[in-house]
């Protein structure tokens, strides 16, 4: 368990406060999630998915059971669902940012002037002083490792 | 794989993120339809990059040079009240299996008590056979029980010190043993005695001295 808190924990906090958006309901909701996953250990199976994706999906339902908690209107089944939406959407953007987090700054700066920016690879490689093949190869790998940080991450397309 | 395909996969690359000039549009769209290889790239681009739909406009990832999302909270803190949680739990589950055991047993002695008090102790709940002659006064009450019969006695008029056998007897006049009680001279007698005999099988009940002398014999047909 040490090993999976040195891993993760600081992840699953950031996640966390950035859904409940409360540093102390943050920190208690990672450390629900490792006693639940320490509870529920025989049930992880590597072959179904990695320890970290194994562990946000219990704090995504932790994260989602203190937001009913603090949600003031009686918790009717439509008001479930949003809540779990607007978690699972929270989660999807919290792990694009996170991927994005471990690209190398090039690949990363490519990537966003270009994708959130619509800044051409041209303009790019004028501003920089390099080649257009230079910003291009960026891109390049870019995705590349973006893709190979998502997979890691769990990340499911549909 | 074509000519040139090394500039064409980093074109798909941008050609992902963002909309081409349709002259580059029209390059890649040649170079696609003759390259398969390109056309899995692009594929795999494409998905990749609408993944990047779901960041949220203010990422941190974002910024040119994204901050560690600053941390309190230390692994080893964490870690720390992680495990004395878990054996704030542990204990808790272990009081509660104490008190869970403390429970059943106090309800089984409940039970036994219950039972025992019911079986050995209930008052002449039987309506009871009054007897009298010149020697002893009293009334008997018989309960059936699944080992035989109970027999509750309150009578006066007996010896003092002087021993008395209490019988059931059967139809064929053959007598089963009640048991036996000292005659004290007061207050009555209130015993409450054992007869294998099953209570349907008696006819009378009798109290006789060792030697045999009879005190009373009560029919209880």
């Amino acid at each position: 368990m040490r090993t999976a808190i040195n891993a993760y924990s600081g992840e699953m906090f950031g996640f966390a406060q950035r859904a409940l958006g409360d540093r102390g309901l943050a920190e208690d909701a990672v450390q629900e999630t490792f006693i639940r996953a320490w509870r529920a250990t025989r049930r992880f199976d590597p072959a179904l998915g990695s320890q970290r994706t194994w562990l946000f999906a219990i704090l995504r339902n932790v994260v989602i059971d203190a937001t009913r908690q603090r949600t003031a209107v009686p918790t009717a089944a439509k008001a479930d669902g949003a809540i779990q939406d607007q978690i699972d959407e929270l989660l999807r953007s919290w792990v694009i940012e996170e991927a994005l987090r471990r690209l190398t700054t090039e690949h990363r700066q490519a990537v966003i002037d270009v994708a959130y920016r619509g800044r051409p690879a041209a303009d790019l490689a004028g501003e920089l002083g390099v080649p257009e093949s230079t910003i291009r190869t960026r891109l390049f790998y870019g995705l590349k490792a973006l893709r190979l940080a998502l997979d890691e991450m769990g990340w499911n397309d549909a | 794989m074509p000519e040139n395909c090394e500039h064409w996969h980093r074109v798909i690359a941008e050609r992902a993120l963002r909309d081409l000039d349709p002259d580059t549009e029209a390059g890649v769209a040649t170079h696609l339809a003759s390259c398969p290889e390109s056309r899995a790239l692009a594929e795999e681009f494409g998905t990749t990059a609408a993944a990047l739909d779901h960041a949220r406009p203010d990422s941190r990832a974002f910024a040119a040079d994204p901050p560690e999302e600053a941390y309190t909270p230390s692994p080893q803190h964490l870690y720390n009240e992680i495990t004395s949680r878990l054996a704030a739990l542990r204990a808790r589950r272990r009081r509660r299996s104490w008190a869970i055991g403390v429970g059943a047993a106090a309800v089984l002695i409940g039970v036994f008590v219950m039972v025992f008090t019911t079986t050995r102790s209930t008052p002449v709940a039987a309506p009871g056979v009054a007897f009298t002659n010149d020697v002893v006064d009293g009334v008997v009450a018989l309960e059936e029980r699944s080992w035989g019969t109970e027999i509750h006695l309150r009578a006066e008029g007996f010896t003092p010190g002087q021993q008395y056998n209490v019988w059931l007897e059967r139809a064929d006049g053959s007598r089963v043993g009640a048991g036996t009680f000292t005659g004290v001279t007061h207050p009555p007698v209130v015993v409450t005695l054992s007869s294998a005999l099953a209570e349907s099988h008696a006819v009378a009940i009798g109290i006789s001295q060792p030697d045999g002398t009879l005190v009373m014999r009560k029919s209880l047909t």
